[in-house]
């Protein structure tokens, strides 16, 4: 079940959620840069036709959300990659800046860490993963997303 | 062991046993499911959440609201607001709607309080048109309504529905808290006792994504961003799964004095924290 191909969908996915909340919240910082195009942050809806076979631009991608919230102003960035109409990189780094993201409260806790990497499932006699839910669904409309803030 | 793979609301559930599901059992389990979907889903016209979106009325609910919306108004209640099921207009209007349209709309409705309905069980009693989401815990519902009609049948069951996991068995089940940001590793595993249920949310990977949830402070309007993933382990399934939303926008001693579970919770600048008694790792 946890094929390297799964993973690579996975995350996929990951950043096409970001994008699109980039793209549906309206966000006050985006921003967007390629290499080799204009392309910024994803247009809010495409044409109606990104499934349609296509090319897309080669070029490193790049969009930034950031919302307010009860603690205050955070902020997600993506960066992906596209090279050969595939997308070859991605990565997912959350900002966060200030409000309750940098307190704690630690009579409630057991433990806090900072910035933890955890280990490599691959490595862990597990029955199961917890993760975020995805739908073959919505994993469809994101990908569709960032067809069509590709398209070429 | 048997795996019984299934599409339901939006996502994909494992059902594991020891033996395969007898033919009735099957057949029960997906009616279980239709009938929640036809009472449930914003996405169908035909359900009664539908109903109620447009106008307003006296609704009479199936037999799960009791236990569904009397857990919302608590979770309304300790939440602040944050937490409220009206928030449907809204994230449909941010573009998560029936068409998956993704396109955010001028001005998003505000989200009306939980106490601007009356809930007396089974009659839900409105004064404007709303829009009920049950994302935060109505998949958690009824994976303990899928786990309750196998369990007529067997007595070793996992019921997992992408993020929501109810586990009964003789050996605990060790389950891996994938990392937010990166599918291939995790933060910690978790050890499921029987009858226990563990419930995960994240939201950078299912905004938009998943047929159920999407994380909304109610008071705002607008998606949280400071915590980024949450772990809930309870007595049920739907416990689990109302704390796991409620752990983005709450602070958890609220919780913790009332509801009895335990739970992790990510921050965005990759803070962990857990509660003293989380049953299993934490990889620090």
């Amino acid at each position: 079940m946890k094929t390297p191909a799964l993973r690579t969908m996975l995350s996929t996915a990951a950043a096409a959620s970001a994008l699109l909340m980039t793209a549906a919240c309206g966000a006050s910082d985006s921003a967007g840069s390629t290499s080799d195009s204009s392309t910024s942050a994803p247009a809010a809806k495409d044409n109606g036709d990104s499934s349609s076979s296509g090319t897309y631009k080669d070029g490193d991608y790049e969009a930034e959300g950031s919302y307010s919230n009860p603690g205050g102003e955070s902020t997600v960035k993506v960066d992906l990659t596209i090279a050969d109409n595939k997308i070859t990189d991605v990565s997912v780094t959350p900002e966060a800046t200030n409000g309750t993201s940098k307190q704690f409260q630690t009579k409630f806790a057991g433990g806090v860490a900072d910035e933890v990497v955890g280990k490599s499932i691959d490595d862990l006699d597990v029955g199961a993963v917890a993760g975020s839910s995805l739908t073959s669904k919505g994993f469809n409309q994101a990908i569709e997303q960032i067809k069509g803030e590709a398209q070429a | 062991m048997a795996s019984w793979r299934l599409e339901a609301i939006g996502t994909a559930w494992q059902v594991d046993t020891v033996q395969p599901l007898a033919a009735d059992v099957v057949a029960e389990v997906l009616d279980r499911i239709e009938r929640f979907d036809r009472s449930w889903s914003r996405f169908r016209e035909d359900s009664v959440v539908s109903d109620i979106a447009r106008g307003p009325g006296e609704f009479v609910m199936p037999d799960e609201a009791d236990a569904l919306l009397t857990f919302y108004g608590e979770l309304a209640d300790l939440s602040d607001g944050a937490v409220n099921p009206l928030v449907g207009r809204t994230l449909a209007d941010l573009g998560y709607d029936a068409d998956y349209s993704l396109v955010v709309s001028s001005a998003p409705a505000a989200v009306p309080p939980w106490s601007s309905v009356a809930w007396r069980a089974p009659n839900l009693t409105t004064t404007e048109p709303v829009l009920i989401d049950v994302g935060a815990a109505g998949k958690g519902l009824l994976v303990d309504l899928v786990a309750a009609v196998i369990r007529r049948d067997v007595d070793a069951v996992t019921v997992n529905a992408s993020g929501d996991l109810l586990h009964a068995g003789a050996e605990p089940l060790r389950v891996a808290l994938e990392h937010p940001a990166d599918p291939t590793r995790a933060i910690g595993v978790a050890l499921l006792e029987s009858g226990l249920a563990l419930c995960a949310s994240a939201t950078n990977r299912r905004a938009w994504g998943d047929g159920l949830h999407h994380v909304l402070d109610a008071r705002t309007g607008r998606p949280t961003d400071d915590v980024v993933a949450t772990w809930v382990v309870a007595g049920s399934c739907m416990l689990a799964d109302g704390l796991a939303t409620a752990h983005f926008l709450t602070d958890p001693a609220a919780l913790v004095g009332r509801f009895r579970h335990e739970f992790v919770r990510m921050h965005a600048d990759g803070r962990v924290e857990w509660s003293p008694d989380f049953p299993g790792e934490m990889f620090t």
